[in-house]
């Protein structure tokens, strides 16, 4: 059972508001040294190199968007395994559906609260001090 | 946390300003004929974007608009309509919409009717409606996701939670770098390097920062030269304590890119492991602990006081080729965001340093000290650099009036669909460039003229129709630069004014005397008198209260001109002439009555010198006018017009102030304003010609008749800057133009 602070977690999102909302509602719940990156191609690049447990991404990104992003993670040994929550607001469900086939853990709906993010979180990691 | 919000709630709006230009600039694209997919993505990625962000600040008015334009142009994106101009014609006043509902959110702009919200989301529903989707797009903050959907468990056997992220960052980054052997003759410092690096990390991290000295390309002492460079060094900061990520050091490199080779690293090195690394990484190297005085073992380093210069650093530590970090630090500095605020404080420097110089040389001229010949040669290199400041600082606020024309296409939109017309704005000359305060101020009055365009320039379709025109009126709105000026036209192809009703509502409204007759162009002026309006209904246009007075009273506060040309049948013509800045200008200094004033030099025709008993008459209303060329222009006694006090007698200059019929020679400025009516200004000398800062004297004082503004001379005193536009139309009015042309016959 991990404490927050223990996560190491990536945000990706391609609008900056929605990266730092997203990152100040995860302080608030213990994270901490949260990374953020802009698209799925910068998040790839810096999965490659650091070893992260979780990954909060958008699905509508320009160049490689959430869902090749979930693809390549799990396609990838080194990355299979680590916690993918996808970020929605999406009107399409087609999306969400191919999202589930591709090993998504977890989505969190926008607008969300940080009871909600932390009910999303702990549906994927148990209980989170 | 309040704060936080706050500044986030910013980015997000800055974010806006530059998805609704993206989606404006999409939804123009699909006008035409083939719509790629990449467009049709990104112009529902602009909409889904402002929905996300909205929703995260709880702006829900916009969240819920947002989120039916959204799904409506998921139709489109799944191909279930096609953009036909009616559906595009949606999106456009949806969009209108949405950016009015961002500026309602950012306490920009009013608040924006239901009403109109209604109605939009209405015509954005029938449209989903013909998709097929059968309903209305689903309620907002309803969870996409599928029912029966269960969240994964990570299994946590998987995952090495042993480090905590907080207490030992796991990477530590290694930034190497050897300076090129001129970093110090081009005034640039190692030692700022290693400060810019110490500042990086917070107070309470010091210590966690090691530094190696790389003396490798250390001379002997007979071949050591003072002002070359030969050292490197290898830094090793923990990565994400106190935020440092690489951006963060290339940000500290970024003033000596091209004179220093720089590597950064990022190493794996797990918790504990990650100092015995690093002292491995420094082995057979001179380690220099940086921790409490770091100044210190700086300044020692680069006295090459260190020993050992055997101490080499291992072969992987040598400076890599800066090229590859080097031009992705260029992409990224394409541009930068700068808080317009800083410059405007840059501006209003540069603007004192204007004075400042001035001031100097007028210092230096009090002194004779202008005849030295080094000192003056000084003087000019700082008058040329002083210029050069100022052009580049206006360079950097300069910026297209596209952002202030591409808004008009919806003024135009709306204003039409309002009237029941059918107009397209053309747009030309967006590109040309003007000082930033200037555009600010220019969506207001442009505005005004634009709507006044439709409303009144433009026919109704069936009167163009019998006129032979195309149903389709055409509004061309243009810019471009002209002599140190900024032109812009608004072109109709409506019916041109109507003269006989303007005269009738102008008498109607008591604005000129029943039975006056005035000439054309008398009468096209009387469009810009206070309380005028030919509207015969009123629409909701012009029930907005603003007349085209207001306009022109806005134009002139910004220093420019409205003149207007009407084409009977064919259509009216208006244009604004604006200066390219309201921060200085190039005027010429003229003493009258001992007072020195500056008259713009972009209004100067000519300097002459006329005898009074020649080239003056004075014509039966008592005023004067001036043969100057063979052209009779009115003349004006500058002292009289501005009310100075005379002079005493005896001081120079009072003997040119010869009359009319008394033998004598008066200097007259010819000065033109931008509808080519000319005025000779009768001075009584001229000092210089210069720069000036431009002071506003409405703000500190009052709007003065025949005065501009104020500007501060190199000696400290004020001197007025002339309205020259006012000056010359109040002495045409005074002249009887058929006078003019009378004299004009008998000079010739």
């Amino acid at each position: 059972m991990p404490s927050a602070s223990q996560i190491r977690a990536l945000i990706v999102d391609d609008q900056a508001s929605i990266r730092q909302v997203l990152a100040s509602h995860m302080a608030d719940l213990g994270f901490k040294g949260v990374v953020q990156r802009k698209d799925g191609k910068e998040a790839l690049e810096y999965l490659e190199a650091n070893p992260i447990h979780l990954v909060i991404s958008d699905f509508n990104m320009p160049g490689l968007d959430g869902l090749a992003l979930l693809e390549a993670v799990r396609s990838n040994p080194k990355t299979a395994k680590l916690a993918f929550i996808i970020l929605t607001g999406e009107a399409n469900a087609g999306l969400v559906q191919k999202a589930v086939a591709a090993g998504v853990n977890n989505f969190l709906a926008k607008p969300y609260t940080v009871a909600k993010l932390k009910e999303t979180l702990e549906k994927v990691f148990g209980p989170i001090r | 946390m309040g704060d936080v919000m706050d500044d986030i709630l910013k980015i997000f709006f800055e974010e806006c300003d530059e998805l609704l230009p993206e989606l404006e600039s999409g939804l123009g694209e699909l006008s035409e004929e083939e719509s790629s997919k990449e467009t049709i993505n990104a112009i529902f990625r602009a909409v889904h974007s402002i929905k996300g962000g909205a929703a995260s600040f709880g702006l829900d008015r916009l969240v819920r608009f947002a989120h039916v334009y959204e799904s409506a142009l998921d139709c489109l994106r799944s191909g279930t309509v096609e953009p036909d101009p009616a559906i595009i014609k949606t999106f456009y006043l949806a969009m209108d919409v949405l950016s009015d509902l961002v500026a309602e959110a950012r306490n920009t702009g009013d608040p924006v009717e239901d009403s109109r919200i209604e109605e939009n989301v209405h015509k954005l529903e029938a449209i989903i409606g013909q998709g097929g989707e059968g309903q209305p797009a689903s309620g907002v903050g309803e969870t996409p996701v599928p029912e029966d959907f269960t969240p994964v468990t990570v299994d946590l056997g998987g995952f090495d939670f042993d480090e905590p992220v907080e207490e030992a960052p796991a990477r530590t980054l290694t930034v190497r770098f050897r300076p090129h052997s001129e970093l110090y003759s081009r005034g640039d410092d190692a030692r700022n390097l290693l400060m810019g690096l110490r500042e990086l990390l917070p107070e309470d991290a010091l210590g966690s920062l090691q530094v190696t000295c790389d003396m490798q390309d250390l001379p002997p002492l007979a071949e050591l030269s003072a002002d070359e460079a030969c050292l490197g060094w290898t830094v090793q900061l923990p990565e994400g304590a106190g935020g440092t990520t690489e951006d963060d050091i290339h940000a500290v490199f970024d003033w000596v890119g091209d004179v220093c080779g720089l590597e950064i690293i990022r190493e794996e090195a797990a918790g504990a492991a990650s100092s015995d690394e690093a002292e491995a990484a420094g082995d057979g190297a001179e380690e220099l602990p940086f921790i409490a005085e770091p100044e210190a073992a700086v300044a020692l380093a680069e006295e090459g006081a260190v020993p050992a210069p055997e101490a080499e650093m291992a072969a992987s530590s040598r400076p890599a080729a800066p090229a590859r970090s080097g031009r992705k630090r260029g992409e990224q500095n394409a541009s930068i965001r700068v808080d317009i605020e800083r410059i405007g404080m840059l501006m209003d420097m540069v603007g004192e340093m204007v004075i400042g110089q001035a001031s100097l040389e007028s210092a230096l001229t009090r002194e004779n000290a202008l005849h030295d010949q080094e000192l003056l040669k000084r003087l000019a290199v700082i008058k040329t650099l002083t210029r050069d400041i100022q052009e580049a600082v206006m360079a950097i606020r300069a910026q297209p009036v596209r952002h202030v024309f591409q808004r008009m296409q919806r003024v135009v939109r709306e204003a039409s669909a309002l009237a029941g017309k059918d107009v397209a704005l053309v747009l030309e000359g967006e590109e040309t460039e003007v000082d930033r305060t200037l555009i600010e101020n220019l969506t207001d009055p442009l505005t005004h003229m634009l709507r006044n365009a439709v409303d009144h320039g433009i026919e109704n379709p069936e009167a163009r129709q019998v006129a032979g025109k195309p149903a389709q009126g055409t509004i061309r709105l243009s810019a471009r630069h002209r002599s140190g000026r900024i032109l812009i036209e608004i072109l109709d192809d409506g019916g041109g004014i109507n003269t006989q009703r303007v005269l009738q509502t102008a008498i109607k409204r008591g604005i000129v005397p029943p039975g006056a007759s005035l000439g054309e162009n008398e009468i096209n002026e009387l469009i810009f008198a206070p309380g005028f309006s030919t509207a015969e209904k009123v629409s909701d246009l012009s029930g907005r209260g603003v007349g085209m007075d207001v306009v022109k009273q806005a134009i002139q506060n910004l220093g420019g001109r409205v003149t207007i040309k009407s084409m009977p049948g064919k259509g009216t013509l208006f244009t604004l002439s604006l200066p390219l800045t309201l921060a200085v200008l190039d005027g010429m200094l003229i003493e009258c009555r001992g007072s020195i004033m500056v008259v713009p030099v972009s209004s100067v025709v000519e300097l002459v010198t006329v005898r009074t008993d020649e080239d003056v008459y004075t014509i039966p209303d008592g005023s004067h006018v001036v043969s100057v060329r063979g052209r009779c222009i009115p003349l004006i006694y500058l002292g009289d017009e501005l009310t100075l006090p005379a002079e005493p007698a005896g001081q120079a200059g009072s003997h040119h102030m010869g009359r009319a019929g008394e033998a004598g020679q008066l200097i007259v400025l010819v000065v033109e304003n931008e509808a080519g009516a000319r005025a000779a200004l009768v001075v009584d000398g001229v000092r210089d010609q210069a720069q000036v800062v431009i002071k506003s004297i409405e703000k500190n004082y009052r709007q003065i008749q025949g005065v501009s503004a104020a500007t501060i001379l190199g000696d400290g005193s004020v001197s007025l800057i002339l309205d020259v536009s006012t000056l010359i139309v109040s002495a045409t009015k005074r002249v009887d133009t058929r006078a003019l042309e009378a004299i004009a016959e008998r000079a010739a």
